[in-house]
């Protein structure tokens, strides 16, 4: 250990040395603009606080490198959908002491064999550099697809990690920090923006407005309190490399038992959500009640004859006074079962009972 | 009367009383808010004036088209700015692009003699070309002895902090010309590395950047029209340039950082030859397996390589994140020197396709910080290395021929 510890101090001292070596010929008077104290600017302040959390948080994140050869044409690989997005590198957040690193699961892309030891055709090896300099080759240790979450496994002792499963929920409005180290393995990066919606895909995830890339999947987000928050995953695969304005954090408070079997080690492959297929929206202010606003042809809600403009009064016999109680209804079910609805079409016409089998998406 | 005036009274007391309770941390903030929207104005008023538009044209050709584009996409000028001795710093890229394809940016470049500055008033000055470094993307101009305009300071950008505020200044979809005024835009220091090397072997592939060295990316944004900008620290000092480059994956504005034009500067301004950038180590391909590791047999003194740390031994794995197969990919990921490739070009129904030269680098501009990924013993480690400045005596590059069979040297 000293003698790692003093090699890398080592090495610190010779990267400034070789910083040193190239003149400027300039006056730089910066140094005390970036490093001094706040003073009465606010500006400065702000600045100041900013780079505080990015360097707080930088030695959690790591580096993520897929070596893997890029696709030829015809050998079935260009479709691929992450060579289309980029191909990395990404981050990572340590979890363990022991070298357990989590990451979004969407980079590990389709690839079979992935979970058999961490290499194939494809992907070669996984590289992780931690911000010390020190690099490890890593294995899979654990997917989780239903949460986009997956794990990996360095052989390193006494790392500094952070606890995921002690992260709180984030609020609206609260304002972000994001803490990568993608592109260069040696310094972190950092974005912000707030918290858009603490709740997407079912509560599994909240929307930050930062500007992400595909680069920053498994970037660590902090809250405004200077606690962890999340993790960048790509639950909503159309978001990501559309600087859009929009991406998804996992939420690991609501995910807490997809979390303790990745730490367990297992790979997992969630069974599909079940899928109703209508559009509806709350009709009334201050009744039970959700218009149908479109049908998704040839699913379970078109088979069971539900058309544009029905009123959703019922499932399962509970009332439903917003669409989140309809979503909750349906995703208290598999894929397979059916669903009792009341629906009411026309003013004055009695309700009636509907009975629709929900299918998967696709 | 009297009791409804005490009451009265007593009501307003209590109501100084509710706001100077509620209300006051409320004035605070806003004044705090409004403290920090002058400060930024401050920024502005300080940085502006050494803003410039610059264009082939004269201001008045710009504006009877209305601005029309003729130089890149969707701006008809670019932006530069003044810097000490009456000198504008701008971008290279947007005046070597777009003359046929196969021909050398650095040749174009050449062959420009005089360009406009243009300042927020609608003055032209015309100004001579002092030089270019590709590799840098960067274009000096001279101001005409009796212009005289605001200059800004060149800050050391290698102590700009990730996360630190910076502003970005320039002619955002012709603003300067059409309104008379720089946008200009507040954001964070977002990252720091070098472009992915990724594409390096897919010729066809368009993103592929022949740009070798460093940007910062910044949460500011950069549009059509701010390459060439300055991006400066609260200061108001420049700790970088604005680009048109970008990293597909990432989504945020970039800029060249001032640490690594500025020695290109100081020697296109004192009429000295650019200096070729150094690493200084000797790489033979060793045999294991069916793999061919690059390995380093020798590191020269007082090169970049020895001041990084780097040792012979080492067994280079990555450079900034790509996987090095052998010695011929660490060659090509390094591309030292301006280099070109022949690309098929099979468009349409062109037949039969045509071959064009197409840049693969523009050469690795000294200064420019890489990350070697090594294999050390049992050990990888990722190291960072400042590109040095070649002696001229020394030789280019150093490779030895491969050796078939196993072992050191």
């Amino acid at each position: 250990m000293i003698s790692r510890r003093m090699l890398v101090a080592g090495l610190a001292a010779a990267i400034g040395a070789g910083a040193l070596a190239i003149t400027l010929g300039h006056n730089t008077s910066g140094t005390t603009a970036q490093n001094g104290a706040a003073g009465s600017s606010v500006a400065k302040e702000l600045s100041d606080s900013s780079i505080q959390t990015g360097e707080a948080w930088a030695p959690y994140v790591t580096q993520v490198v897929l070596d893997r050869k890029r696709p030829k044409e015809g050998d079935g690989r260009g479709d691929e959908f992450f060579f289309n997005l980029s191909s990395g590198p990404y981050s990572g957040v340590i979890v363990s002491a022991d070298g357990l690193i989590l990451i979004c699961d969407t980079i590990l892309g389709d690839f079979v064999g992935v979970e058999h030891g961490g290499k194939n055709r494809f992907i070669r090896h996984i590289y992780v550099t931690l911000g010390d300099g020190r690099t490890f080759e890593a294995q899979v240790a654990g997917r989780n697809r239903g949460s986009d979450l997956a794990m990996l496994k360095i052989f390193a002792n006494g790392l500094p990690f952070v606890d995921m499963a002690a992260t709180r929920a984030p609020k609206r409005g609260e304002t972000l920090s994001l803490v990568t180290r993608s592109m260069n393995g040696l310094r972190h990066g950092l974005k912000s923006g707030i918290c858009s919606a603490e709740q997407r895909e079912v509560g599994k995830a909240f929307q930050l407005d930062a500007r992400v890339g595909a680069c920053d999947l498994g970037g660590l987000v902090i809250g405004q309190d200077g606690k962890p928050v999340g993790i960048v995953s790509n639950l909503e695969s159309r978001l990501v490399g559309q600087a859009s304005g929009v991406a998804y954090a996992s939420r690991l408070d609501a995910i807490n038992t997809a979390y303790t079997s990745l730490l367990a080690g297992e790979f997992t492959t969630p069974p599909p959500a079940p899928f109703l297929g209508v559009q509806s929206a709350k009709a009334f202010a201050n009744k039970p009640g959700l218009k149908v606003s479109s049908v998704v042809p040839g699913s379970g809600a078109a088979i069971a004859g539900i058309v544009e403009n029905d009123l959703l009064l019922e499932a399962e016999e509970q009332p439903l006074n917003d669409t989140d109680d309809l979503i909750k209804a349906i995703h208290s079910k598999k894929v397979g079962e059916t669903i009792k609805l009341k629906v009411r079409r026309g003013e004055d016409a009695d309700p009636f009972e509907v009975i629709a089998t929900l299918r998967s998406r696709d | 009367m009297r009791g409804a005036s005490s009451q009265s009274v007593c009501a307003s007391v209590l109501l100084v009383t509710f706001i100077s309770l509620f209300c006051c941390p409320a004035v605070l903030a806003e004044s705090r808010l409004e403290k920090l929207q002058a400060e930024y104005r401050a920024l502005y008023s300080k940085v502006s004036p050494s803003i410039v538009a610059v264009a082939r044209e004269p201001y008045e050709e710009l504006e009877s088209r209305g601005g029309q584009a003729v130089l890149m996409s969707q701006a008809a000028a670019i932006s530069g700015f003044v810097v000490e001795g009456g000198y504008v710093i701008t971008y290279a890229e947007s005046f070597s692009m777009g003359v046929g394809p196969g021909s050398d940016p650095r040749a174009v470049l050449d062959g420009l003699k005089e360009l406009y500055a243009i300042t927020a008033d609608g003055k032209s000055h015309k100004c001579s070309v002092v030089g270019h470094d590709i590799r840098n993307l960067l274009l000096v101009l001279k101001l005409p002895a009796d212009v005289k305009l605001p200059a800004l300071k060149l800050g050391d950008s290698r102590l700009a902090k990730i996360g630190s505020t910076v502003a970005a200044f320039g002619n955002s979809f012709d603003c300067f010309i059409v309104d008379h005024q720089p946008s200009f835009a507040v954001g964070s220091l977002a990252d720091f590395y070098r472009f992915e090397l990724d594409d390096l072997h897919d010729e066809a592939d368009e993103f592929g950047d022949p740009y070798r060295g460093n940007v910062f990316e910044v949460e500011s944004t950069v549009n059509p029209g701010d390459y060439g900008g300055p991006l400066v620290n609260l200061d108001g000092e420049v700790i970088g340039m604005l680009t048109a480059h970008y990293h597909p994956g990432r989504q945020l504005g970039t800029a060249v950082p001032s640490s690594q034009f500025c020695m290109s500067f100081d020697a296109l301004v004192s009429k000295k030859l650019l200096s070729k950038p150094n690493i200084g180590f000797w790489i033979k391909n060793m045999k294991k397996g069916k793999q061919r590791d690059p390995s380093i047999t020798r590191i020269d003194s007082g090169s970049a390589a020895e001041a990084a740390g780097l040792k012979a031994g080492d067994v280079v794995m990555m450079v900034d994140g790509y996987a090095v197969d052998n010695r011929t990919e660490l060659h090509d990921i390094l591309s030292m020197d301006y280099e070109t490739f022949e690309s098929e070009q099979t468009g349409g129904d062109v037949e039969p396709p045509v071959t064009v030269k197409r840049i693969k680098s523009y050469g690795l501009p000294p200064g420019a910080v890489m990350t070697f990924t090594v294999r050390r013993g049992e050990q990888l480690l990722s190291i960072a290395l400042t590109v040095g400045v070649r002696k001229e005596s020394a030789p280019e590059e150093k490779t030895e021929p491969t050796d078939p069979k196993e072992g050191g040297e």
